[in-house]
């Protein structure tokens, strides 16, 4: 396998130290576990106020009137804000690239209007956070409620949207020999990271400094400037550390506008943290989908048409599209191919992308339908996928950067041990219990964004690393880090990332699975530089140690700067900079984004991988676990393996909850989610985790970047739930096509 | 409306006498493990203000043997009882269920007093207390009394237990037979049960379901029937008349019924 490591060496600087691909745990680990990590929710200002919105309890109505006298009386309020005593907030503008992107547009308080139960439509402020909620909870509002329709079944007046088109789906679906025509519905699902998202506010004159639960704080700024009306320069985002966000947290919603506008109307700093029951309702969601999906077929199994047709949920006023098609055009070879879309605009709020946005729901349809064509044509699986693969992308028509999905799977099933599968159903046992196997094959989209940083090489031998991304709790610091150890030859220790602040050069958002591969290049860039300016004044300037020398002679390593061919010349960095007058040699890197850029226009770029999952069930109550799951990832080159592992565990975890717990509900007579709380909205718990073997298979990406790595923060979802749904029905005979699987439908008799 | 914490307040009486004086001269709501008090008053349904912290009551922790009784104070943890040799000795489906139980961290603050007072039909322990035909000695300042567990729940969420008593211990008197306990929820942990069963293979069998009805169920019917003879085709049969499961958000009448007889089976054929 070749390795890039070469390439990313900085000029003269000696034998990589191998930091690469090894096993580090997060440098960010120790502040975590020891609790000085400082979340926003934690960030605490002097003279700070504390901010509970008052949200709707009505899903659809107009506002009559808000009585804010008898919390006003209360204990410690400061102020109740609402909509003709709070100063208007702007529209944004429409989003250039992936700058300025926010799902739900309206302001709050834009208007008199509730299109969704939990719109926040007063806000109360306090000295104590409990004081505000006690005032918030007196706030007296009188709607005039309409018939609002939270409706689950998907339908929609306006024609479909074509997404991908190529040959005539119908004419060869009719006249296919073998035909699979289903429906696929997968729930509302909310994104449920354990840290609340929370804004704290604080102005100094027209300057304001939000701390944000954020994912995208270059985004945040863009977005907010133009809300609020000030220059772009008067706020700064910070964002140090996030309890996660699986995609919720990319995009501003409406508590942080509202922390902002409160904060200068009150004059003092402002906290607001949104409750758990909030975060069903305002902070966006994966929204339902239904898919119909039909594929024809030869008795060979070689595809002749697939026919992918589906809906969301959006909200009232914003179009947010599932591009749950993202994967059908590419991940097989068939001629004739339709995707369509539309959407379902129901009284809920705005959806937003949650990990693997599209992809995920749309190969959980895909997959599934695969799996059916398989039984019926009584065809393994997997030598189904295989006899469909694609020499190039039959879409563009451009090759693949880099694609090993049939290696995935005959990994897989190597260490799934498929060989062994008895493939009637329920014929395999194991203690009393049966047993199910199934698999699914999935890809993500691979990609690069802009990215600017930062290295600085200090006196004392230190380097900072700056960018205005941030670490999302994946490990971004880390394998920033990493570069920049590579890139430098310092060590880990003496080196410091900084993340999480807009004053930093701008850097991506955490969306994707994007970060790594769109910052480890201008990091890299950036060391470079930074090691060649060491150089130049290595050798230039009245008091240089190596005066008239060519820097090309010259090598970094360990910290000094010798002559390559005599080691022993050695000058430390600090007499080097302290000679030339120098506080810290420093340097700028860039990377570029692939979005419409070279690659793009000569590549199809994605991830590929195969996941394996073993059920068990227990037939006289139905119980239901998975039991073992093996996950192959084709992601590029792996940075710090150990952190990508977290990743996939991570993500074929939440996929078991996707698979058979996870859905929002939603009460016909108000509109309200039912199960707004982790008591009902069922997650996976450690105890539902199985043992899960996860292999990557490093293969470096040539195209993407010079260390040929892309991300993995989504991949390991897509495709699990699938590939569970394929085990229940080997266990069961239940083809379980609407999720979650619910153990009440598998019983039998 | 929900209160606010800084409106509530609470006494920390240190001896029961005490605890006791202050219950009878004021309504106060005691809070042992406050994993089921917190969720109500988070969630708004528990209006009270003034509470009575009773974990500092000594004569309310322990487990000892006193004759033929497994004695266990009603402030004893999960975790306590899982640990119990004498519980494993002699209720070992106890400790079964005290291990299914949430997870770790409730494992570690919920008390056996706090899930028969909370009084959900769903509470994992109560089909075992249920089956053992367990006592449950109740004291207030006035006077002491013991209560069947069997005789201790009124209707849904509704018992026997006056405002000024507490409950003291809980006590098993010991059975021979085979003891069985099955726990069905969503997840594998911090589930709340779609069903329970625990039950007990003497020669009068003891039988009792959880999530079934209103209050946890001893199904006396169904016993009588298996210890008369019944094929237990024709006392899954009673058992059906027995309960009166419903839909909700957890699970469905019609699962509930299949599984309840499939695990009457099951417990029968083991
Ligand atoms: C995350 C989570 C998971 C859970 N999982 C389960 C589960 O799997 N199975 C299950 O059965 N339960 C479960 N519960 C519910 C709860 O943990 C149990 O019911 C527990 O036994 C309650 O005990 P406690 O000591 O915390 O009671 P508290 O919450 O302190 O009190 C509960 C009620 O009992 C009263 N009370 C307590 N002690 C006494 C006493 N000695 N005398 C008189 N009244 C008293 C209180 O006034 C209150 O009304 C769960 C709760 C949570 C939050």
């Amino acid at each position: 396998m070749s390795r890039a490591r070469e390439s990313s060496r900085a000029p003269g600087a000696p034998e990589a130290p191998k930091v690469i691909g090894g096993k580090l745990p997060r440098i960010d680990g120790p502040l975590k576990v020891s609790g000085r990590a400082v979340y926003t929710s934690d960030v605490s200002l002097d003279g700070m106020l504390y901010a509970v919105p008052v949200p709707s309890t009505i899903a659809s109505g107009r506002i009559v009137s808000i009585d804010a006298a008898a919390a006003r009386k209360l204990a410690g309020v400061r102020a109740v804000y609402y909509r003709g005593n709070l100063r208007p907030f702007f529209r944004s503008a429409p989003p250039q690239g992936f700058s300025g992107l926010i799902d739900e547009k309206r302001p709050p308080f834009e208007d008199d209007v509730v299109r969704y139960y939990g719109q926040y439509v007063a806000v109360a402020v306090a000295q104590t956070m409990e004081q505000a909620k006690a005032a918030a909870d007196a706030v007296r509002v009188r709607y005039a409620a309409d018939a609002h329709n939270v409706e689950p079944h998907l339908a929609t007046e306006k024609p479909f949207r074509t997404e991908s088109e190529r040959g005539n789906a119908d004419a060869a679906f009719q006249s296919a020999p073998v035909k699979i025509d289903q429906t696929y519905v997968t729930p509302t699902e909310v994104h449920n990271p354990i840290e609340l998202h929370a804004t704290v506010a604080a102005w100094e004159g027209d300057r304001v400094t939000l701390y944000e639960t954020s994912q995208a704080i270059m985004n945040h700024r863009e977005v907010l400037y133009q809300m609020l009306g000030v220059p772009k320069e008067n706020v700064r985002v910070v964002s140090h550390f996030l309890g996660s966000g699986f995609g919720g947290k990319l995009w501003p919603w409406t508590h942080s506008i509202l922390a902002a506008g409160v904060a200068r109307e009150v004059g003092a700093p402002v906290k607001l943290v949104v409750s758990r029951q909030s975060m069903f309702q305002t902070v966006g969601h994966r929204p339902r989908t239904q898919q119909r999906f039909r594929i024809g077929a030869g008795h060979d199994g070689k595809l002749l048409s697939l026919h992918h047709e589906y809906l969301n949920q959006t909200s009232i006023l914003d179009d947010y599209g599932e591009d749950c098609g993202e994967a059908t055009p590419f991940m097989y070879s068939v001629p004739n191919v339709r995707v369509i879309s539309a959407l379902a605009h129901r009284n809920i709020g705005t959806p937003t992308a949650m990990r693997g946005p599209g992809a995920v729901p749309g190969l959980f349809a895909m997959e599934s339908a695969m799996d059916e064509l398989a039984i019926a044509l009584n065809i393994d699986p997997i030598e189904l996928r295989r006899r469909n693969e694609p020499q190039q992308d039959e879409s563009s028509k451009l090759p693949f950067s880099s694609r090993h999905l049939v290696e995935c799977m005959q990994v897989g099933a190597e260490k799934f041990g498929w060989a062994r599968r008895d493939a009637r159903v329920g014929a395999m046992k194991r203690d009393g219990l049966t047993i199910g196997w199934g698999m699914a094959a999935c890809s993500w989209g691979a990609m690069r964004s802009d990215a600017q940083a930062s290295v600085e090489i200090a006196r004392d031998g230190t380097v900072t690393v700056t960018t205005a991304t941030q670490d999302v709790g994946t490990g971004t610091y880390t394998v920033l880090a990493l570069v920049a150890a590579e890139a430098t030859g310092i060590s880990l220790d003496k080196i410091d990332v900084r993340l999480g602040d807009t004053s930093l050069p701008p850097g991506p958002i955490s969306g994707g699975s994007w970060v790594t591969a769109s910052v480890i290049p201008a990091v890299s860039n950036a060391a470079r530089v930074a090691v060649r300016s060491l150089l130049t004044m290595s050798t230039t300037g009245p008091n240089a140690p190596f005066a008239g020398a060519k820097f090309e002679d010259l090598q970094f390593a360990n910290g000094r700067v010798s002559r390559k061919r005599d080691p022993s010349t050695g000058v430390p960095i600090g007499e080097v900079l302290a000679r030339a007058n120098a506080r810290a040699a420093v340097g700028d890197g860039q990377s570029s984004t692939t979005l419409g850029g070279e690659e793009s226009k000569k590549y199809s770029l994605h991830s590929y991988g195969a996941q394996f999952a073993e059920v068990s069930w227990q037939p006289e109550t139905a119980r239901l676990r998975v039991s073992r799951f093996v996950s192959v990832i084709d992601a590029g080159r792996m940075l710090n393996p150990k952190p990508a592992r977290n990743q996939i565990e991570g993500a074929v975890v939440m996929g078991i909850g996707m698979a058979l717990f996870e859905e929002a509900r939603y009460d016909k007579r108000y509109g309200a989610p039912i199960n707004s709380n982790l008591a009902d909205y069922i997650v996976s718990t450690n105890a539902d985790a199985p043992p899960i073997d996860v292999t990557f298979l490093d293969h470096p990406d040539p195209v993407l970047n010079e260390f040929g790595a892309r991300g993995v923060g989504e991949i390991g979802l897509a495709g699990t739930a699938a590939a569970i749904t394929a085990a229940v029905y080997h266990a069961t005979g239940v083809r379980v096509r609407e999720l979650p699987v619910r153990i009440e439908d598998l019983l039998r008799g | 409306m929900k209160s606010a914490l800084s409106q509530l307040s609470f006494a920390r009486p240190r001896t029961l006498e005490e605890a006791l004086t202050l219950l009878r001269d004021e309504p106060l709501v005691p809070i042992a493990g406050a994993t089921d008090l917190y969720v109500g008053l988070n969630f708004g349904t528990l209006k009270a203000q003034r509470f009575l912290d009773i974990t500092r009551l000594e004569e309310l922790r322990g487990i000892s043997v006193t004759g033929d009784r497994l004695v266990i104070g009603a402030g004893t943890t999960y975790t306590t009882i899982m640990h119990s040799a004498s519980v494993r000795a002699h209720w070992p489906i106890l400790a079964d269920a005290a291990s299914q139980v949430g997870g770790v961290q409730i494992q570690n603050r919920g008390t056996l007093g706090g899930n028969v007072a909370n009084a959900s039909p769903a509470g994992d322990t109560l089909p075992v207390l249920a089956v053992a035909d367990a006592i449950l000695q109740l004291r207030s300042a006035q006077s002491q009394r013991a209560v069947p567990f069997n005789s201790f729940y009124t209707g849904y969420r509704q018992t026997v237990l006056r405002p000024d008593e507490l409950i003291v211990s809980i006590e098993l008197p010991m059975v021979e037979g085979k003891q069985w306990f099955r726990k069905v929820g969503t997840r594998a942990a911090q589930a709340i049960s779609k069903l329970v069963m625990a039950a007990v293979r003497t020669e009068a069998p003891r039988i009792a379901l959880g999530s079934v009805a209103p209050t946890p169920l001893r199904l006396r019917r169904t016993e009588a029937a298996l210890a008369g003879g019944s094929s237990i085709e024709d006392a899954i049969g009673v058992l059906q008349t027995e309960i009166t499961p419903i839909d909700d958000l957890r699970s469905s009448e019609a699962y509930r019924r299949a599984v309840a007889g499939n695990l009457l089976r099951r417990f029968w054929a083991s």
